[in-house]
C-alpha cells in the first residue's frame, strides 16, 4: 500500500492500480470518458489527464 | 470477386509483411489501380483474401486520402492547396479549372474525363504552384499553359 | 565546401546508377563496417558525429540507435526510412530520393547493421511516383549486386530492404502512425513509452529515421565524426539541405553547412524577395514551426540557435511571408491543412483544429470579433505540448501563436475594417 494525498485528505491505496481508477474508487467524481477497467487506458479522450509535477515547487 | 490478376498481386505483397493485415493498403491500391475506385464490393473481397471482416477494411479505406470510395473520371487532377502554392496562386489554375472544365474539388467533368481533388503539399515548393495528373507531376503552373497540359490526357 | 549529400546529383539528368555510384566511392562504407567495425562500434561513430535527427525532431540519431536492445535472443528488429514527406513548405527529401537513391540504401545497410536490424521498409509517400520508380530500379541494382538480402558480402548480415508506397494521410510522417500504417491500419499514434526502439513494427524493436539523416551515415562511416562535426558552423553536425519557397527570386533547395544563418540563405542564395515585396516574416522549417521576423534574420540556422529564438529547425525547409500577403489568409491554409489531416483519435486535436479553422476563415473574410483573438489564444495554450495525443497539434498552434504575437496588427485590422485589407 502506498499513500496519497488528494484535496488534503490522506488516502492508502493500491500502487498497482492507476490513478483514475483509484480517484473513483474512493468516491471522487473525475471526468472520464475513453477508460474501462477491462480495457486499460486510451487517452484518446484526454479528459482524465493530469500534469505531473517533479515536486511540490515545480511549476510547469 | 477478385480477378486472378488482383489475387496475383495481392499475393506478391504478402510476401513483404509477416502477417496479412498488414498488406491491407498495398490491396486497397491493387483493386484500385484495376478498377479506378473501390466499391463495397471491393472492400469485400479484400476483407476476404485477408482474412479481416469488411468493415474492418473500410475503417483503413475511408482512412487515406488516395483510396477512393467513391466512382472518379478516367484522369484526376490533384491540385495543391497548401501555403506555398496558396502564395504563389493555385487559386488562379482552380479558377481557370472552374471555367474551363466547369469543375471545382471534389467534382468530375460531365464526360467523366476529368476528376478534380486538393492534394496536400506535393512537396515542390521552389516550384509551386504545382499538381499531379494520375501519375505525373507538372509544376510552375500557369493558367496560359494549363490547356495545353490537359491535351495529353485523353 | 563539401557536399556530401548532394555530391552525386546531377540536375536535369538521371541519378548515378549502381556501377557510377560505386565509381564515386559509393558502397564503401557498407565494406568498412562488415569487415572492420561491431555494430555497437557503428553507433557509437554516429552518436559521436552528432547527427541530430533530420525530420524536425533533432534528437541524437546515434542515441536514438542505443536504446535498441543488442542482446542475441532478439532476432528480428526493423529500420524504417521516413520517406513521407507531406510538411507544407517542405521539398528536400524528394531531391535526395529522386537524387542519389543508392546513398539512401547505402546508409540504411549501414544503420541497420548497426541495430542488426534484418528487415527494412522505405516508406515513401504515394505522390512521390517519379521517386518511388527510380528506387524500385535501385533496389534490384543493389540485390543483384549483393549489396542487400542474405549473408551481405559474405559478412553473415542479412537484410532485406522493400518498399512501401503510402495511400496520403500526413499522420504518417509521425513515427508511430507511420508504424500503425505499415500495419495495415489507420495512421493513429501510439502511446509512448513504450518507444519503438523496444516495441515498434509488429511489437518488435524499430527504428525510423528520415531520408536526409540516413544518407549523412554512410559519409560519417568514411571519414568519421571529426570530420562530420567540422563541416558544421555549429555544434550540431555536419551540413543540411536548406530550402526556400514564396516570394523570393529564385526558391530552391541547396546544401550548406549547419548554421548558415537565414539571412544569407534567403538573401545569397534564393537572391532576395522579389521586387516589388518586402521580407514579413519566415518560417524556419516548415508549416509546424514559430513565425521569425527581420529581426531574427541573423540567428544561424541549427537546432539550438532556432530554440533560442524562439522557433524550431524543424524541417530547415523556409516558408517566406511577404508584405503583400496577408498573414491571416496564410495561417488560415495552414490551419485548414492541420484540421483536414488530424487523424480523429484526441479529443483535443479533432475538435479545436476544425474550431480554429473557422475562427480564423471568420476573421478573413471580415466577420470576426475582438473575443475570437481571445479564443485562438486560448486554443494555443489548450492544443500545446503534452495536452494532445500526439505532436500534430502543438506542431499546429506554432505559426498560430507567433503570428498572434508579431502579425496583432493585422489580425486586428480584418475585425476593425471588416474585411481583408490586402484583398483588392
Amino acid at each position: 500500500m502506498t499513500k496519497i494525498i488528494i484535496d488534503g485528505k490522506t488516502y492508502d491505496v493500491n500502487p498497482k492500480k492507476n490513478l483514475l481508477e483509484i480517484c473513483l474508487s474512493i468516491g471522487l467524481d473525475l471526468p472520464y470518458f475513453c477508460w474501462h477497467p477491462e480495457l486499460g487506458s486510451v487517452g484518446a479522450c484526454r479528459q482524465c489527464a493530469v500534469t505531473r509535477y517533479h515536486d511540490e515547487k515545480d511549476t510547469e | 470477386m477478385l480477378s486472378d490478376q488482383e489475387k496475383t498481386e495481392i499475393e506478391e505483397h504478402l510476401k513483404e509483411y509477416p502477417y496479412k493485415q498488414a498488406a491491407c493498403i498495398e490491396a486497397l491500391k491493387v483493386v484500385q489501380k484495376h478498377r479506378r475506385w473501390v466499391s463495397d464490393e471491393g472492400v469485400k473481397d479484400i476483407a476476404e483474401i485477408l482474412e479481416m471482416t469488411p468493415h474492418e477494411v473500410d475503417s483503413v479505406a475511408t482512412f487515406y486520402n488516395l483510396i477512393y470510395r467513391k466512382p472518379v473520371g478516367k484522369h484526376i487532377i490533384l491540385l495543391c492547396d497548401s501555403v506555398s502554392c496558396w502564395v504563389m496562386g493555385y487559386e488562379k489554375i482552380l479558377d481557370h479549372f472552374k471555367n474551363k472544365l466547369g469543375i471545382s474539388f471534389g467534382q468530375t467533368t460531365s464526360d467523366g474525363r476529368f476528376t478534380l481533388l486538393p492534394v496536400p503539399c506535393l512537396g515542390t515548393c521552389d516550384h509551386a504552384p504545382a499538381l499531379m495528373i494520375d501519375n505525373d507531376l507538372h509544376r510552375d503552373l500557369k493558367t496560359e499553359t494549363l490547356d495545353n497540359i490537359l491535351e495529353k490526357y485523353k | 565546401m563539401e557536399r556530401p549529400l548532394t555530391k552525386n546529383i546531377r540536375p536535369g539528368q538521371p541519378p548515378l546508377d549502381l556501377k557510377e555510384y560505386e565509381r564515386a566511392g559509393g558502397y564503401q562504407s557498407v565494406k568498412k563496417c562488415l569487415k572492420e567495425f561491431q555494430p555497437k562500434e557503428v553507433t557509437k561513430i554516429v552518436q559521436d558525429s552528432n547527427l541530430k535527427g533530420r525530420g524536425g525532431a533533432g534528437f541524437n540519431t546515434g542515441m536514438k540507435w542505443s536504446f535498441v536492445p543488442m542482446n542475441g535472443d532478439i532476432k528480428q528488429k526493423y529500420l524504417v526510412a521516413n520517406a513521407d514527406e507531406m510538411e507544407p513548405g517542405t521539398f528536400k527529401d524528394r531531391i535526395l530520393l529522386e537524387g542519389d537513391p543508392h546513398l539512401l540504401i547505402e546508409g540504411m545497410i549501414v544503420s541497420a547493421y548497426a541495430m542488426q536490424a534484418s528487415t527494412g521498409y522505405i516508406f515513401i509517400r504515394g505522390e512521390y511516383t517519379e521517386a518511388a520508380e527510380i528506387l524500385r530500379k535501385a533496389l534490384s541494382e543493389a540485390y543483384n549486386a549483393g549489396y542487400l538480402g542474405k549473408n551481405i558480402l559474405r559478412s553473415g548480415f542479412t537484410f532485406d530492404l522493400h518498399i512501401h508506397t503510402s495511400v496520403g494521410r500526413y499522420m504518417c510522417g509521425e513515427e508511430t502512425g507511420l508504424l500503425n500504417s505499415l500495419e495495415g491500419k489507420r495512421a493513429i499514434p501510439r502511446v509512448k513509452p513504450p518507444f519503438p526502439q523496444v516495441s515498434g513494427l509488429f511489437g518488435k524493436p524499430t527504428i525510423v529515421n528520415n531520408v536526409e539523416t540516413l544518407c549523412n551515415v554512410p559519409h560519417i562511416i568514411n571519414n568519421g565524426p571529426v570530420w562530420f562535426k567540422n563541416l558544421s558552423r555549429t555544434d550540431d553536425g555536419g551540413t543540411k539541405l536548406y530550402g526556400v519557397s514564396g516570394k523570393v527570386k529564385k526558391p530552391g533547395a541547396w546544401e550548406l553547412p549547419m548554421g548558415t544563418t537565414i539571412r544569407e540563405i534567403l538573401e545569397e542564395h534564393a537572391g532576395g524577395m522579389m521586387d516589388g515585396v518586402k521580407f514579413k516574416g519566415v518560417l524556419p522549417g516548415g508549416a509546424s514551426t514559430d513565425f521569425l521576423v527581420e529581426e531574427h534574420l541573423d540567428v544561424k540556422m541549427d537546432f539550438t540557435n532556432l530554440m533560442k529564438a524562439g522557433s524550431r529547425l524543424g524541417t530547415g525547409t523556409m516558408i517566406v511571408l511577404d508584405d503583400k500577403t496577408c498573414p491571416v489568409g496564410f495561417v488560415h491554409n495552414m490551419e485548414r491543412f492541420f484540421a483536414q489531416e488530424s487523424c480523429g483519435w484526441c479529443t483535443p486535436c479533432r475538435e479545436g483544429l476544425p474550431w480554429v479553422e473557422k475562427i480564423l476563415r471568420t476573421i478573413d473574410s471580415g466577420d470576426g470579433t475582438l473575443e475570437d483573438i481571445d479564443l485562438l489564444l486560448f486554443h494555443t495554450k489548450y492544443l500545446g505540448p503534452g495536452n494532445t495525443f500526439c505532436a500534430l497539434a502543438p506542431g499546429a498552434m506554432e505559426p498560430l501563436q507567433s503570428a498572434l504575437k508579431y502579425f496583432m496588427d493585422d489580425f486586428k485590422r480584418h475585425i476593425t475594417q471588416r474585411g481583408c485589407p490586402w484583398r483588392h
